[in-house]
């Protein structure tokens, strides 16, 4: 294994922030950290990076305990929330900040500065000054600053939550083809599903400081384990069967049938949403969300009574509520 | 693995900074602490015996002080309130004209030295005053309680104004326009939501009014006649009689006010935005003030002003005038007395403000990073501590030096270290304070990218710290050198012959009548001082690019605290 984290408990006050924290990662594996704020994703980053001591637990990296090395010594290299550039220097500058302590002549640090900037996609931009650049652009130098002191572990912290919509999605893509052609092992800390889906290799769902679920995209989004997974890993409806089986089914895997299906309720509204539209079904004093693709729409009116199937498989038993 | 955890230790927590700030700490407690205990010590024991004789004393043969003091004091918070609330008004609620003016008039004021405006009272209202006796050709007497008051009023109507002009910055434009929008009245809006936002910064500028009155001996000394207050009482007893224990007593009563103001102010100024006012557009279209506010203010602070500048223009004149009141013909003869005789103690002024106000801003910036940011042991004691000296009346803060470190070879006394080390401490607190607020703006983050990066503590310090509070050192450089240059309050009693500064020599030459040396003293101070500010400024504003705006806002409320 490449990185472990063994065991790790951070408590604030009396409040576990984490708690019992145990993941193996392999190296050159993303891996998201997902979970609603407050959750202890952070915190979490905060520790492998140095900036926290954990209570207890361990960090090994290589096989080496990095957990009591202070974050200037750890091989690691973080991009702040808020990129953490350092206002008074120009981009250049800011990108080699850490070759210095690496003993890198000033003449190859400026080579490589520029190198990683060009990878990145700021080529010429070393001598703009930080106030000059677009958020975007922003962001780019903070990987680049990141990426090329040559760390172990990459540590991302909600790099893309200041970006508008559009730019994420692309910086998305960037991310991830950047730290596919490092093969840089990396922890990616985000509260949106989408972007955790999008981009790792490995989902971690934390909620209230604990481990809730670890799977592949797929199967966290295919398999949820739990309600709160389900709920929050997309849109779930919590359905109980007949034989009193708990089970989760995304809209997208619920249709109206002509013949009697699952259930069956009335129409209390839909939105249209582009692609799909979502109609919100009274089944019995439960509100069901049903994805239907806006082309297939009938246009059903409020009030008028449907039957909901869905198809063999598409369910998920919530084993572990 | 003992040897381990045992490097580790020393290693984590007696790094050089973590020595550094135990340096500072100390000094802290040695130049602030003790010598505000040895005053209260030596005020209760007579003799060695402990007594309290001289507080028994004071509320009754001497209970005409204290009247006199409040007396004064609170008429003088009324007056210079009023002026200073006009003055912030016109500043930043009313659509006049001019306010640059009043700006640059107040900001001369503030950095102005003391018992000016005592002089050119004297020079014009005087027995012998241009305008009383020469213009009018009446006699009446100027001396007494009314004439302490007026100049009072005017001296500290500007910090009033500085203060209120920051609140008054800060509150939400948006809350004034949600009002006129709901449907009230300019009037209603100003009394029902401008003011009452605005309260805990007026709050502030009357307690600091007040306790500036109580413990000014200037003015009461040089137009009181012989109305005797506790604060003229004080220098009396310690400079004329070296009754110590006495005046010790009396600066203590001055401490009482002083104190539950610094108490509310800590409390208050905690959460007032004094020196971060917040972002509200200024440049947005003023709402205006209702019509008869606004004739009250516009005469409010046209008065003031003219006042002001009559004040500056008789100074300036009497520094040219053979013999003012006897003889009005031109004469470089004062100009020649301060070349042949005076000018060592101008230079020496000059000397020890730069060196407090280097200090005082190194020292205010490595304070700031430790106890805004870190969490070292005993920061908010030292926090508290450093505040003090700000609030406690100039006269009792050099009364206590004198008793702390009397026993000091005559060395430090010669070089002028103890008149140097009571203005920084006096000052250090501006510099912790506005150093603190920067970095709260400032993203923790940025000090956690240099450890990601490889570096230490001390190239947190190097390369972001120092970087990021140039304008925190500027503006604590600033604060400093103008409050050295012109303080006397403090100072007076720890000057030797050796020693004599610029301000000393004026309020001699105005105790003996020599109104000629005098001015020329009080312009030339006010030239020296005048010149850093404006290259500070310049410096502050130009050279500070991306946070100048932010700066220049700190910048005029925290100077305005200076005295």
């Amino acid at each position: 294994m490449y990185l472990q984290l063994k065991r790790l408990d951070k408590k604030f006050g009396h409040l576990y922030a984490v708690h019992n924290f145990s993941i193996d990662i392999e190296e050159g594996e993303l891996v998201a950290l997902l979970g609603p704020s407050g959750c202890g994703k952070t915190t979490t980053l905060r520790m492998v990076g140095g900036f926290l001591k954990p209570d207890n637990g361990h960090i090994i990296l290589e096989g080496d305990d990095i957990t009591a090395l202070p974050p200037e010594k750890r091989p690691t290299a973080t991009v702040f929330q808020s990129y953490a550039l350092f206002p008074h220097m120009t981009v250049l500058e800011n990108v080699i900040y850490g070759l210095k302590f690496r003993k890198i002549p000033r003449e190859k640090a400026c080579t490589m500065g520029m190198e990683m900037l060009e990878k990145v996609g700021l080529p010429l931009s070393g001598s703009k000054t930080i106030g000059q650049l677009s958020g975007g652009e922003q962001q780019r130098v903070a990987l680049a600053r990141a990426l090329v002191t040559r760390p172990k572990v990459l540590l991302l912290d909600e790099p893309l939550s200041n970006l508008d919509a559009k730019l994420r999605v692309r910086m998305r893509r960037e991310i991830c083809q950047i730290q596919s052609s490092l093969g840089i092992t990396t922890l990616y800390v985000t509260h949106d599903q989408e972007e955790a889906l999008a981009l790792s290799h490995r989902i971690v769902v934390m909620e209230k400081g604990q481990i809730i679920q670890i799977g592949p995209p797929q199967d966290i989004y295919r398999r949820a384990e739990n309600s709160f997974v389900a709920d929050f890993i997309g849109r779930s409806n919590i359905i109980t069967l007949k034989g009193g089986e708990k089970v989760a089914i995304h809209p997208e895997d619920l249709s109206f049938s002509y013949e009697k299906g699952i259930l069956s309720g009335y129409i209390s509204g839909r939105q249209f949403k582009g692609a799909i539209t979502t109609y919100f079904v009274d089944v019995s004093g439960q509100t069901i969300e049903v994805d239907i693709l806006s082309r297939k729409d009938r246009q059903r009116s409020d009030g008028e009574k449907v039957e909901i199937s869905f198809n063999k498989g598409s369910e998920m038993p919530l084993t572990r509520d | 693995m003992a040897v381990k955890r045992n490097s580790k230790l020393c290693g984590a927590s007696f790094d050089a900074p973590f020595c550094l700030y135990l340096f500072l700490a100390v000094n802290v407690f040695i130049f602030i602490l003790w010598p505000t205990l040895a005053v209260l010590k030596e005020s209760v024991f007579v003799h060695g015996v402990f007594s309290l004789e001289h507080y028994r004393d004071l509320f009754t043969i001497n209970q005409f002080l204290v009247r006199n003091s409040l007396f004064v004091g609170l008429w003088t918070t009324f007056f210079a309130l009023f002026i200073g609330l006009c003055c912030a008004l016109y500043v930043t609620h009313s659509k006049n004209k001019g306010k640059k003016v009043v700006l640059a008039v107040l900001l001369l004021s503030l950095i102005s030295p003391p018992f000016v405006s005592s002089l050119a009272y004297i020079m014009l209202f005087g027995r012998r005053g241009l305008v009383t006796w020469k213009l009018l050709g009446f006699h009446w007497s100027p001396y007494g309680p009314h004439g302490v008051i007026l100049i009072e009023s005017i001296s500290f109507a500007t910090i009033a104004a500085f203060l209120i002009i920051a609140v008054l910055r800060g509150v939400d434009r948006s809350l004034e326009q949600a009002s006129l929008d709901l449907g009230a009245s300019r009037w209603h809006t100003l009394w029902h939501i401008t003011l009452p936002l605005a309260k805990p910064g007026i709050i502030t500028a009357a307690l600091i009014v007040f306790i500036r009155s109580l413990s000014d001996f200037g003015t009461p000394m040089f137009i009181g006649g012989n109305y005797n207050v506790l604060a003229t009482q004080a220098y009396m007893t310690a400079i004329g009689s070296y009754d110590f224990p006495k005046a010790s007593a009396i600066s203590t009563l001055l401490l009482i006010p002083a104190f539950i103001v610094f108490l509310l102010y800590r409390k208050i100024l905690g959460k007032v935005p004094m020196f971060s006012p917040k972002t509200a557009s200024v440049d947005e279209d003023l709402l205006g003030l209702p019509l008869w506010v606004n004739c009250i203010v516009f005469i409010g602070t046209w008065g003031f002003v003219f006042f002001e500048l009559m004040k500056y223009g008789t100074i300036f004149c009497g520094a040219f005038t053979k013999t003012w009141g006897v003889n009005f013909s031109f004469t470089l003869q004062h100009i020649k007395i301060l070349k042949l005789a005076k000018l060592s103690s101008l230079i020496r002024s000059i000397q020890y403000s730069v060196i407090a106000a280097l200090t005082a801003g190194i020292m205010g910036v490595l304070l700031a990073w430790f106890l805004g940011r870190k969490n070292r042991p005993m920061a908010r004691v030292i926090d508290f501590i450093a505040d003090l000296p700000f609030i406690l009346p100039g006269p009792f803060f050099g009364i206590a030096y004198l008793l702390a470190f009397n026993w000091l070879p005559e060395f430090f006394l010669g070089t002028g270290f103890l008149v140097i080390t009571n203005c920084i401490y006096r000052q250090l607190t501006l510099g912790i304070k506005s150093g603190i607020s920067v970095l709260n703006q400032i993203n923790t983050e940025l000090e956690d990218a240099v450890k990601d990066q490889g570096g230490n503590d001390i190239y947190v310090l190097k390369d972001v710290i120092l970087p990021l509070l140039k304008s925190t050192f500027l503006v604590s450089f600033i604060n400093t050198f103008t409050f050295t240059m012109t303080t006397i309050g403090g100072i007076i009693f720890l000057i030797t012959p050796y020693t004599k500064v610029a301000t000393v020599e004026m309020f001699d030459a105005i105790q003996q009548g020599d109104i000629g040396v005098g001015s020329v003293m009080a312009s030339v101070i006010i030239i020296v001082v005048m010149i850093i500010n404006a290259a500070f400024s310049y410096v502050l504003l130009h050279k500070g690019k991306n946070s100048s705006k932010k700066v220049r806002r700190n910048h005029v409320p925290s100077i305005e605290a200076t005295r």
